[in-house]
């Protein structure tokens, strides 16, 4: 497997008065060609932190730790300049977010922002972009693409907006698409559309991806690998159906245990749910992280946090496997 | 994901805007400087000095004769009672001294107090910035009047603020006929020149009132037109918030209008309406100065900054006695720190810059 | 069912007008809600799932009149009809039905202490007495144990909770007037996968303790079939099926509630994909006149874009309003 995206020792803090928050704490991975790599976490996993830091996106008092590499067509993007990396952002990485309102100006139509991308980054006229951005969103299958194309934002539904957010991240025609939730604030119909119009975009068009989301159960036919994200560190990552199948960390198997599946009622009994929270930015147990809600937990894992190890085709960090 | 303390982020951002910085330290400095006016202004406000009118600030030197002596002033001596002018008496020495006993005042308004900031060893005055044609001394008389002209802007802001919560959360939250009459009104106070708007309410104002009642007249006029813009913009807010969940949910519980107005709206304004006040004192404060330059506002015995630049009115004055336009100086330093203030705080309260 | 239920809404129907222009006369109208009836037994859940934009929400609203509807009954206990009481009597009524909405972090007032917040429908709702500070500091402790909170907490602010901690404090506030009625209008939607589980549970142990019925919304179908005794799913601005929820869930006869089945990530590796479907829901403004999942259906027949297909009695319980499926 050819790698697209090799990312090596990614650390990324926030500097706060008081304390410093580890957001992303020594993360390694590698993403190979027209992979669906998810990052599954709840909030304050790190998980959007962590891709935010692949487009170098990290707001002060943020900061990439020097030590974090991210190789992509050979280079180290954490190396090369703000101007360099511009070139990069929305042309060969692109990236799409859980609210379309974040990539559309409400004052422009779909279209005129999509032209104003191909003649941006590919130097197209104006009559050649505005032509490819009709045939961008007909690429997302939106109906009536050509007529489409001179609607403002408001005017869409929320799937169709979406849509032309795929539209505008894929115009491009980028090798990695970065997708913060991009399904989360959508009803599951018309969620199930998009994550399928995503797959095929990545299968045809030599593209990879990175998808982030808190819901393990939307991954199951979708993504090729999942890793599971804690407190800023990977707590689990291996292929997709085996990891939902039969989950390694005791984290990932009371994230799964606590979802409400088909043919479960309330007379059969309580869902599992994990106690507690996700710990508060800044204040991180000692040793395993998870320890406090781990329902395995020992004495030692309250002292040392176990190493990533492999296990057959995944890699987990807990004592139960090392 | 970027925890932390609510104001921990807005501080970190003020910290790194030094003009923000050193403008706080000056408004600080301005504001204490109020409260302890009889300390640090070395005689009274009203004191005349008979044979020293006109004269030029002293020159505060450290060498006599290439010695190091410390700060010290010559004498001045009165040439031409008539044009008042002034030479240096090279041999008589006034040296500055610090907390010397002078005339008596209250200490923060209260306290029976006779130390002053600064004064010399022989007793003979020291004028940093000069006398005035009855021989006041000008800084202690800035000093004075720092108390009108610093609090006169926010006491008007105020009470603009009390005006406009009520009218504009009252005409936000009810609506209709009531709201629009009120919005109404506030436009055409708006499109009313600001300054001609004053004159023509100083006009219909009485003329022979004690000091304190003109005060409080003059605190009012200068709030009217605050009060209009800010009861527009919170109506505005009010308009935007009214259907915010914990607002509909507050209104199921059966919290009266004016109680959801003051616990769940008013509040999550507060940074906003701090900003709009920092913003606006400077307006107040130029409105005042104004008013009283034009002899329209503050006028003897009391001291305002806008009262002493009108006795520089005069091209002559102007001319030979330039330190009388010290004042305005000090009115456009303390302008210049609320818009430099309220600019950096506004960049640190907004989420986006 | 011998006596009648504790609620029942019947015929419940809220058209917004949009504002007319300067010139247009016509003003046309949102069909938001088109005659929904439902009823509730006492202590049971009721479900209500549907697409955005279907009207569950509208729904909700109706029935605390927070909007006020265009026609329809509601019978709440004893009282006959909560849509003819004046604002007294509403008022007073109030105390007794409450709100948990879907944001946690829109529906606490940011600015108000937890005291405050879980305390505000007791000191101010009808026959509310005034209490001293201590009774007030007591009380808000009382409840935040309830949902499992730490009773120290009364002092803090909202921002210092997370999202599955706010929305159990919005549960706190809504029990404070011992309610015999809750509108959970999707309160699970905006949380983590982990924390769902713990309010929902929190939901479920409430009910068990007090006999409180619950309307609960949501879109995540398993969720309310986990929850609710019975489901009803909304499809623009009408039920379209209401069953049950084993029934519904195990035998849906409507093909809109097939499909939303169909969607659901645990059906869906099974079945090898979902099923064809590329619409959206009709334009609300202006309905088609037959059935509105008309152009959507894979079994629509011409039928179907005449006429409304009412809502009939399948099996026992069991309701849908499709013509092809009887």
């Amino acid at each position: 497997m050819t790698a697209a995206l090799e990312v090596k020792n990614l650390s990324t803090r926030f500097h706060m008065v008081s304390h410093t928050v580890r957001a992303v704490d020594d993360v390694s991975f590698t993403l190979g060609e027209n992979e669906i790599l998810a990052i599954a976490g709840e909030s304050g996993s790190g998980k959007s932190a962590a891709i935010l830091s692949l487009l170098r996106l990290i707001p002060p008092p943020g900061e990439i730790d020097p030590e974090s590499r991210v190789f992509f067509e050979g280079r180290d993007i954490l190396g090369i300049g703000e101007k360099q990396m511009n070139g990069l952002r929305g042309k060969r990485i692109s990236m799409i977010f859980q609210e379309p309102s974040a990539s559309f100006n409400p004052l422009f139509t779909v279209g005129s922002q999509i032209a104003e991308v191909l003649r941006v980054h590919l130097g197209l006229s104006k009559a050649e972009s505005a032509r490819r951005a009709g045939e961008a969103l007909a690429q997302v299958r939106i109906p009536n693409a050509q007529k489409r194309v001179r609607d403002f934002p408001f005017q869409l539904s929320g799937g169709m907006l979406q849509r032309s957010m795929i539209a505008l991240a894929l115009a491009c025609g980028p090798r990695i698409l970065l997708a913060d939730e991009p399904t989360t604030a959508l009803d599951p119909t018309t969620s199930l559309r998009i994550l399928e119009l995503l797959k095929e975009k990545t299968q045809g068009a030599g593209m990879s991806m990175i998808f982030v989301t808190h819901d393990l159960e939307l991954l199951s036919g979708f993504a090729d690998r999942i890793m599971v994200m804690y407190a800023g560190r990977i707590f689990e990552s291996g292929p997709a159906g085996l990891m939902l199948e039969r989950p390694l960390h005791p984290y990932t198997q009371d994230l799964l245990a606590a979802i409400p599946r088909p043919g479960v009622f309330k007379d059969s009994g309580r869902l599992y749910s994990i106690q507690g929270r996700v710990p508060a930015a800044g204040s991180r147990p000692s040793g395993c992280a998870y320890h406090p809600r781990c329902r395995l937990a020992s004495p030692r894992c309250a002292q040392e946090e176990p190493d990533l190890v492999q296990k057959e085709n995944s890699f987990v960090r807990c004592r139960l496997y090392v | 994901m970027f925890a932390g303390t609510l104001l921990e982020i807005p501080y970190l951002k003020f910290r790194r805007n030094r003009l923000g910085v050193v403008s706080l330290a000056v408004l600080v400095v301005l504001y204490t400087g109020l409260l302890c006016e009889g300390f640090i202004a070395p005689y009274s406000p009203n004191l005349k000095f008979k044979t020293k009118s006109f004269q030029p600030p002293h020159r505060i030197h450290f060498f006599h004769e290439g010695q190091f002596i410390g700060p010290f002033a010559y004498e001045y001596v009165q040439t031409n009672p008539i044009f008042k002018e002034y030479r240096t008496d090279g041999s008589a020495i006034h040296r500055i001294r610090f907390f010397t006993e002078g005339s008596a005042y209250s200490l923060f308004f209260l306290i029976p107090a006779r130390v002053h900031l600064f004064g010399t060893d022989t007793g003979s005055p020291v004028f940093l910035f000069g006398t005035d044609s009855l021989g006041r001394d000008i800084f202690s008389r800035i000093v004075y009047g720092a108390k009108i002209s610093l609090t006169i802007g926010f006491v008007s802001i105020f009470l603009a603020l009390a005006g406009g919560i009520l009218i504009g959360g009252l005409a936000g939250y009810a609506g209709g006929v009531s709201d629009w009459i009120a919005m109404r009104g506030v436009e055409i106070i708006i499109l009313l020149p600001t300054f001609y708007f004053f004159l023509f309410l100083r006009s219909v104002m009485p003329t022979d009132i004690s000091p304190a009642r003109k005060f409080f007249y003059i605190t009012a006029i200068l709030a009217v037109p605050s009060m209009a813009g800010g009861a527009r913009s919170i109506r505005n807010w009010v308009l935007s918030l009214k259907n915010a969940d914990y607002v509909t949910s507050a209104v199921l519980s059966g919290v009266p209008r004016l109680v959801i107005l003051l616990t769940h709206i008013i509040p999550q304004i507060r940074s906003i309406l701090i900003l709009n006040i920092t913003l606006s004192v400077p307006g107040a404060i130029l409105g005042e100065a104004g008013l009283s330059f034009l002899n329209l506002g503050i006028t003897e015995p009391s001291v305002s900054w806008g009262m002493l630049m009108s006795s520089a009115m005069d091209i002559n004055v102007l001319i030979n006695y330039p330190w009388m336009l010290l004042p305005a100086a000090v009115i456009i330093l303390t302008v210049f720190s609320f818009f430099a203030f309220g600019y950096a705080l506004k960049d640190a309260l907004d989420p986006k810059a | 069912m011998s006596s009648a239920p504790f609620i029942v809404v019947k015929d419940l129907v809220k058209h917004f007008p949009l504002k007319a222009g300067l010139f247009s006369r016509a003003a046309e109208k949102v069909h938001a809600v088109n005659g929904v009836s439902l009823a509730i037994e006492r202590g049971r859940t009721h479900g209500l799932v549907g697409e955005s934009g279907s009207g569950k929400t509208t729904t909700a609203r109706l029935l605390l009149r927070v909007i006020e509807p265009d026609s329809g009954s509601f019978s709440f206990g004893e009282t006959p009809d909560v849509f003819a009481l004046g604002p007294p009597e509403l008022k007073k009524l109030r105390r007794g039905m409450q709100y948990i909405f879907q944001d946690p972090y829109a529906s606490l007032n940011p600015k108000m202490q937890i005291r405050g917040i879980v305390t505000e429908p007791l000191r101010y709702g009808e026959g509310s007495s005034r209490l001293s500070s201590r009774e007030l500091d007591d009380t808000a402790a009382g409840l935040l144990e309830r949902v499992g909170l730490s009773g120290s907490d009364i002092r803090k602010y909202p921002h210092e909770f997370s999202g599955g901690q706010r929305q159990r404090i919005c549960i706190a506030r809504a029990l404070s007037a011992r309610p015999s009625f809750i509108v959970c209008d999707e309160p699970v939607s905006s949380l983590d996968v982990s924390i769902q589980s713990q309010i929902l549970n929190l939901l479920l142990d409430i009910q068990e303790e007090t006999g409180i019925s619950y309307l609960f919304i949501a879109h995540n179908l398993a969720v309310v079939f986990y929850l609710s005794d019975y489901v009803s799913v909304m499809y623009a601005g009408r039920i379209v099926e209401a069953g049950p929820s084993k029934v519904l869930s195990s035998r849906a006869r409507h093909p809109y509630t097939r499909l939303l089945l169909a969607a659901m990530p645990g059906n869906r590796s099974a079945e090898g994909g979902a099923p064809p479907d590329s619409g959206e829901p009709p334009s609300l403004i202006r309905l088609p006149p037959g059935c509105a999942f008309y152009s959507r259906c894979p079994q629509r027949s011409q039928e179907c874009a005449r006429e409304v297909p009412p809502l009939e009695e399948t099996e026992s319980g069991h309701h849908s309003a499709c013509f092809r499926e009887r």
